[in-house]
């Protein structure tokens, strides 16, 4: 073993000691704008749900790419809270009562699950469907603009205010209604108090997904 | 090696045996660090250290939830830092390959530490093995030169290290030297001989 390897490895020792005595320095940050890329989607297969928390509504796929141009400043997103959870939990299984029909995901296909609430509580919806992933990527390969650009090609999009975005692939489970539901329970339960923190969705909704699942999340505010 | 000491061992060993709800404990306890660390390498982006923190996390449960993580052998945080380690090697190669400059620079990825996830148990192993001898619970290290090694772990320089030990910049060298050759030696005897890989009897693969 080199110098050189036995330092890296005194360093990584030292950094997961601050990591552990919650010791690691913070770094000022700049609220970010996000810069609007240009995502193909191939095709949307599935019905798609979108709910008001007060109005459901159902919503229609959507097989068109999404295209791009404006920008989005992104703030400091709030807490979901309890009643919105909840209410989308109600809504799949409502959704799942009256049959709807589940299409099982191809290779390639991810199921995104889009919480939204508007601006001044007016309009507040959820949506699932099918995305297709751009050619030769998986999911962990978009990026977190893709990864919103996608979650906001539903319902109320024009009026979002807060926005969680949960999206799933696995090859051991249909990614269809029942996916969808079960996935809404996980954010319900484990995830609350989980606030503006997309980890800490994303490890919620791992419990309830199949190891080999991978899972997204993302979390903001948005003003145009 | 001996016991670990973990602060957060219980949640560790309720996590491992399937327990979500003592994940999102631990979680809670380190997201907020491990996103200040990835602020820190990636240079303040925001985005990206949410990302690559995210990922850490998720790779780190299905780690655990796989069995692939063995509390008696590393803190997990140490367990989390190594797979959020090299959830960074991964992130670093691929922005290599996006923008065709090869691989990684040497700076950026250290010796024997590959990208690949599945090997985040050795290498939560190893770095354990380096905490317990900084912190004195193994190997024979003198108190010295276990603050040699934390003066190298923290970046001082030799020069700032002789001038706050009181010793010529020479002297001061190879007492570091010294101090190499032992941690060197504890780490051998434990089977780790420079790759991760290599490493016998661990449970990593």
């Amino acid at each position: 073993m080199n110098d050189r390897r036995l330092e890296s490895l005194l360093r990584m020792a030292h950094e997961a000691a601050e990591l552990e005595d919650g010791a690691v320095a913070p770094t000022p940050l700049p609220i970010p704008l996000v810069s609007w890329r240009r995502v193909s989607l191939l095709a949307g297969l599935a019905a798609a749900l979108a709910m008001a928390l007060v109005v459901p509504r159902l919503m229609a796929p959507s097989p068109a790419p999404v295209t791009g141009g404006d920008r989005v400043a992104v703030s400091r997103v709030r807490t979901l809270s309890d009643e919105d959870l909840g209410a989308v939990q109600r809504a799949l299984a409502e959704m799942i009562a009256a049959g709807q029909e589940s299409v099982p995901a191809r290779a390639g296909e991810a199921l995104l699950l889009s919480i939204v609430r508007g601006e001044g509580e007016a309009c507040g919806c959820v949506n699932w469907r099918h995305v297709c992933l751009p050619p030769g990527k998986e999911l962990t390969d978009l990026s977190r603009d893709e990864v919103i650009r996608l979650g906001l090609g539903g319902a109320c999009a024009d009026h979002a205010g807060r926005l969680l975005i949960v999206a799933v692939s696995s090859d051991e489970m249909p990614l269809d209604a029942s996916t969808a539901d079960q996935l809404a329970r996980c954010l319900a339960g484990p995830g609350e108090g989980c606030g503006d923190v997309a980890s800490c969705y994303a490890s919620a909704a791992m419990a309830c997904l199949p190891a080999d699942a991978t899972v997204i999340a993302e979390t903001l505010a948005m003003a145009r | 090696m001996p016991q670990v000491q973990d602060p957060l061992a219980e949640f560790a060993r309720r996590a491992a045996a399937g327990d979500h709800a003592s994940f999102t404990h631990i979680h809670r306890r380190l997201s907020e660090g491990l996103r200040r660390l990835n602020l820190r390498r990636c240079g303040g982006k925001a985005d990206l250290a949410d990302d690559l923190t995210q990922r850490a996390f998720v790779a780190a449960w299905q780690a655990i939830a796989g069995g692939r993580y063995d509390p008696s052998r590393s803190a997990v945080s140490t367990f989390i830092y190594a797979v959020a380690f090299k959830i960074w090697l991964q992130h670093l190669r691929a922005q290599g390959r996006a923008a065709g400059t090869g691989p990684l620079r040497e700076a950026d990825e250290p010796p024997g530490v590959s990208p690949d996830p599945t090997g985040a148990p050795a290498l939560a192993e190893e770095v354990q093995a380096v905490r317990e001898c900084l912190a004195g619970r193994l190997g024979d290290l003198t108190e010295e030169e276990r603050s040699i090694l934390r003066a190298v772990a923290a970046g001082e320089s030799d020069r700032a290290m002789a001038r706050r030990l009181g010793l010529a910049a020479s002297t001061a060298n190879a007492r570091k030297n010294a101090a190499y050759v032992k941690l060197r030696r504890v780490l051998a005897s434990l089977g780790f001989r420079g790759e991760e890989s290599e490493r016998q009897g661990t449970g990593g693969e």
